[in-house]
């Protein structure tokens, strides 16, 4: 065909069936065209002008308030919030990756039931209308003791409705938490009494002692304790602080302390009654801190020269870092992280705890500042958390005939994180009707019969308690900032609020879960809580006008008022005597302690972060790997055992075990493992599945007992070369080190100021 | 820009923000293998000293934006050059892609488009409109946001005045948690990356390259490096590319 007949040929057409036909192969591929309808954006968007929406994030784990760039109706960056209390403009790398969470490709479009049997990985796509009646039904005939329902650790609105929705409807609620963080909050309890775990004042101290606490990358909030670590350092009208760390590897928060000492695992209770010890220096103890020492009266027992050995840390350590600690006008003492995992994880955190007690730090700038109540009585600040072994009943009574007939999950992921010995997929599979709410295809909704999928955070209304906030008592509020990708439309099948459908059922099965939950939706709910902060007339949006009022609270992304100091109450450190460790098995046949780290980035592996390519692409600060699961082992170990880097090696516990490459970690001792979290997933779509291993699948069933909770660093292991070898993606070598050896790039002083 | 080292804890906040401002590629896991990862700022980790006095510092690597460019020169099409606010400019349209200037850069800062950009749908999403998506055979590296500057600029152009100091947070900066990263104008005598550039901390990396970079590092302070290592001088057991 010549160009002349093309055009004739389009001419005589009229430019209709034939020219199309004729220029199918040469046209702009139609991603091109992938525009948005103008019908779908809401009607105050102008097209070329951004508009910035005030909202929480609820990938980063510590619901951080953000504003959202939107642009013709799509989010397009993340920012924090500059107004909000908890993290004052700051973010993190999980808030800035929600865009990933929110577009992610893998996402549940509509409500779906398995074509054919359950877990035969194939969906049907239903509407809403055709799935809601049966299962109201389903629901109604288990109501009072046929229902488990399954979520995430949750405050705010929805902690509220949840607890209403399953006492009404009789329902048992469980809440999963992967890495239990019990003994952190009992700890609390006993010496702060608070359960909330108090904001260590690091922005106004002098000194940090931290043992186990990583707050830099995990903990309570990562965002907000690296803004006031920044003050900490270099911050103005301060003089630089100093920060002494212990752990049992040089995690990211270790390798920005002063000076960081390895300790041996589950021994930071008795590393740190030896530096009270050598703080009090001949004084008696204080009555309030003796049962710590079994009722004896006196810590000679664990003077530094007693537990040198047995911590691992030498006694010089042990006394300077006392004589540091007891010296600073001000010093803070924090713990967590793998400490508080282990067998005795809440002896060692009342102890640790325990430190600022002797520092008389509480409730003073520069020490332990209390949180600020919820500002609202009936909204709570707290999140259930189940412990272990309530899971492990749970499970066992499911075993021995005791079936629920309905399970409802949403936001938790029990079958990925949950140990592997109790077989959670298995047991509950016996349940004959599951329903999830999640909006990823993880391995607990692979086992449902009706998915109902929710909207992400930057599509649905809600509401956070920042878990810090000494100063201020706020309620964050979590608005919609984009229209729902996966919209419902004119019958069209799409993605509805958890709360929302909630509240729905409620409405539907009536009675006294109606009357609990007498709201349409979230955004009533919410209404009616910000008219009733409109009242009060204080804080940090005043008007008469309730409607200027709920708009300006909208605007500035929640309400929050000052308070005043809370007080701790007198430490009641009863039945927390310093214990030794104990672990899942003998160090003959598993010489080696395994030690589960979240990710900065991934966290521990739950929710949906696993699916953003962007925090799976990033460097992890330590070790710079990507896109997978490494074992960290001291090079001396690997010598020893005769493994080389990328050496694909085999851990084994008493409870299972897993295939991972092995990568030479200074900062780690010959005694210990440590493998990262967050990978390793079954399902989770198409960045996160088949991808690396997943540590807590082979944690042994060791529980603390006075919390209930998994001893999730009690596990020991044994590590064997497998003779393959394999590449694990890093970021470190893809450029050359700018280091040279003559020219020193990397500065370091040793001025104090 | 100003860069305290004694502040960075290596969070990554900068990076992952980085890529969602800037419309960089994702870096997928066989790219990652290839090497060919492209992060316009990223965290250099180095390790120093011997377990159980090991230490890992953390450095915050991007264009240096040098006064004296080693990748200026060598471009044969002027697509990259010097603008007069002392940004190192890429020129996407004029870009040929010969690599030298990611060759001649020693701080490793640029980086080349092997591939054309393959994004899923939903992940177009949340593109920036107000950064190009660079194709195939193209240099891209750091531009301190120049968008966000050209905004700050035109809204305070609309109002009839200056730039002020802190109008201009690029997408590292604003997100920093600890104030790693401070953003300004140096020869502003009273921006405040002019203050903390006369720290005594000061220095410039690679400085006897005479680059002449308009990014400044403040050292870190370590009251201990004495002991691991000589005062004033970073010791790198093993560097970027060999980690133990």
């Amino acid at each position: 065909m010549r160009r002349r007949d093309v055009l004739k040929l389009a001419g005589t057409s009229g430019l209709g069936m034939g020219a199309a036909v004729a220029f199918a192969g040469c046209g702009t591929p139609d991603r091109e065209f992938h525009i948005q309808s103008p019908v779908e954006i809401p009607e105050d968007t102008i097209t070329g002008l951004d508009t910035w929406y005030a909202s929480i994030c609820q990938d980063s784990g510590d619901g951080c308030g953000v504003i959202v760039r939107v642009k013709s109706g799509r989010a397009r960056k993340i920012e924090g919030n500059p107004d909000y209390p908890l993290n004052r403009g700051k973010s993190s790398a999980r808030a800035q990756a929600a865009l990933q969470t929110l577009y992610n490709p893998d996402r549940i479009p509509n409500p779906m039931i398995p074509r054919r049997n359950r877990g035969s990985g194939r969906y049907r796509f239903m509407r809403w209308d055709d799935v809601l009646p049966d299962f109201q039904e389903r629901l109604s005939a288990a109501q009072n003791g046929g229902i488990v329902m399954i979520t995430e650790p949750v405050n705010g609105h929805l902690g509220m409705i949840l607890e209403r929705f399953t006492q009404n409807i009789g329902a048992r609620w469980l809440t999963f938490e992967p890495l239990e963080q019990a003994a952190v909050r009992q700890a609390s309890a006993q010496v702060f009494g608070t359960t909330r775990v108090p904001q260590f004042d690091i922005a106004n101290t002098a000194y940090v002692l931290s043992i186990g606490g990583n707050f830099l990358e995990g903990g309570d909030s990562p965002v907000h304790y690296g803004q006031a670590y920044g003050e900490f350092r270099q911050g103005e009208n301060r003089s630089r602080g100093t920060f002494a760390h212990f752990d049992t590897h040089l995690t990211m928060t270790a390798a920005n302390a002063d000076e960081w000492h390895p300790v041996n695992p589950g021994t930071e209770g008795i590393l740190a009654l030896s530096i009270a010890h050598a703080v009090l220096d001949g004084r008696p103890v204080p009555a309030a801190l003796q049962p710590l020492t079994g009722g004896e009266g006196s810590l000679d027992a664990y003077a530094a020269e007693q537990v040198a050995d047995v911590t691992g840390v030498p006694v010089e350590v042990i006394e300077r870092v006392a004589h540091d600690f007891a010296a600073a006008p001000t010093a803070v003492a924090m713990g967590g992280g793998s400490a508080a995992g282990h067998t005795n994880g809440l002896s060692n955190m009342a102890a640790i705890f325990a430190l600022n007690l002797l520092k008389g730090n509480v409730g003073r700038q520069g020490g332990v500042l209390l949180n600020a109540p919820s500002p609202l009585p009936d909204i709570p600040a707290e999140a259930p958390v189940t412990s272990y072994e309530e899971w492990e009943t749970f499970l066992s009574e499911i075993e021995s005939g005791q079936v629920p007939q309905v399970l409802l999950i949403h936001g938790a992921n029990p079958v990925y994180g949950l140990p592997g010995v109790l077989n959670a997929a298995g047991v509950l599979d016996a349940i004959p009707y599951i329903v999830s709410f999640s909006n990823v295809l993880d391995e607990t909704t692979a086992l449902a019969d009706l998915i109902l999928p929710d909207h992400h955070y930057l599509e649905s209304w809600g509401t956070s308690v920042p878990p810090l906030g000494a100063e201020y008592s706020t309620l964050g509020v979590q608005q919609p900032v984009v229209r729902p990708y996966h919209q419902e439309f004119e019958g069209a099948a799409g993605t509805r609020a958890f709360a929302d459908v909630l509240l729905g059922l409620a409405q539907t099965l009536g009675g006294p879960l109606a009357e609990a939950l007498p709201w349409d939706s979230m955004r009533d709910a919410i209404r009616a809580s910000v008219d009733e902060l409109q009242a009060r007339g204080d804080g940090s949006v005043t008007s008469d006008d309730p409607e200027v009022f709920w708009l300006s609270v909208l605007q500035r992304g929640g309400w929050w008022v000052a308070s005043e100091p809370v007080t701790a109450e007198a430490p009641d450190l009863s039945g927390v005597p310093a214990m030794e460790p104990e672990f899942s098995s003998d160090a003959e046949d598993y010489p080696y302690h395994l030690i589960v780290t979240p990710s900065v980035l991934l966290g521990d592996g739950s929710g949906s972060l696993a699916a953003s390519p962007w925090l799976q692409s990033t460097a992890d600060p330590m070790t710079t790997g990507v896109w997978g699961t490494w074992v960290a082992l001291s090079p001396k170990t690997m010598e020893a055992l005769s493994i080389q880097e990328n050496d694909i090696v085999r851990i084994t516990s008493t409870a299972g075990s897993l295939l991972a490459p092995a990568y030479p970690y200074p900062g780690i001792g010959e005694g210990v493992v440590s493998v990262p979290l967050g990978q390793g997933h079954q399902e989770l779509g198409r960045y996160a599945e088949n991808r690396g291993e997943n540590a807590l699948r082979m944690l042994a069933p060791v529980i603390q007992e006075q919390t209930g909770a998994l001893a999730w660093s009690a596990t020991r292991v044994r590590i064997a070369p497998t003779g393959r070898r394999t590449r694990l993606p890093r970021i470190e070598g893809i450029t050359a080190p700018v280091q040279m050896p003559d020219e020193k790039t990397f500065q370091v002083t040793n001025e104090t100021q | 820009m100003v860069v305290d080292l004694d502040r960075c804890t290596g969070c990554q906040a900068c990076v992952v923000a980085c890529h969602a401002e800037n419309n960089i590629a994702l870096n997928l896991e066989d790219i990652v293998l290839q090497q060919r990862a492209m992060n316009w700022i990223r965290i250099e980790r180095y390790w120093e000293g011997e377990y159980p006095n090991v230490k890992a510092r953390f450095l915050p690597m991007f264009c240096q934006h040098c006064n004296n460019a080693p990748c200026e020169p060598v471009c044969p099409v002027y697509a990259t050059y010097h603008n007069q606010e002392g940004l190192n400019v890429q020129v996407y349209n004029r870009c040929i892609g010969t690599r030298y200037c990611a060759n001649n850069c020693p701080y490793h800062a640029r980086f080349f488009n092997f591939w054309e950009r393959d994004l899923e749908d939903t992940h177009r999403e949340y593109l920036n409109p107000n950064v190009t998506v660079r194709t195939k055979g193209i240099m891209e590296k750091c531009t301190f946001c120049v968008q966000r500057i050209r905004k700050s600029e035109w809204e305070r152009r609309q109002a009839d005045e200056e730039l002020q100091d802190g109008d201009v947070a690029p997408a590292c900066v604003q997100a920093c948690p600890t104030d790693t990263l401070v953003f300004g104008n140096l020869e502003d005598e009273d921006s405040r990356v002019a203050q903390l550039a006369k720290n005594k901390r000061h220095y410039r990396v690679m400085e006897n390259l005479g680059t002449d970079t308009n990014v400044i590092y403040l050292k870190k302070v370590d009251p201990h490096a004495s002991e691991t290592a000589p005062a004033h001088a970073g010791t790198a057991a093993s560097s970027g590319r060999n980690s133990a």
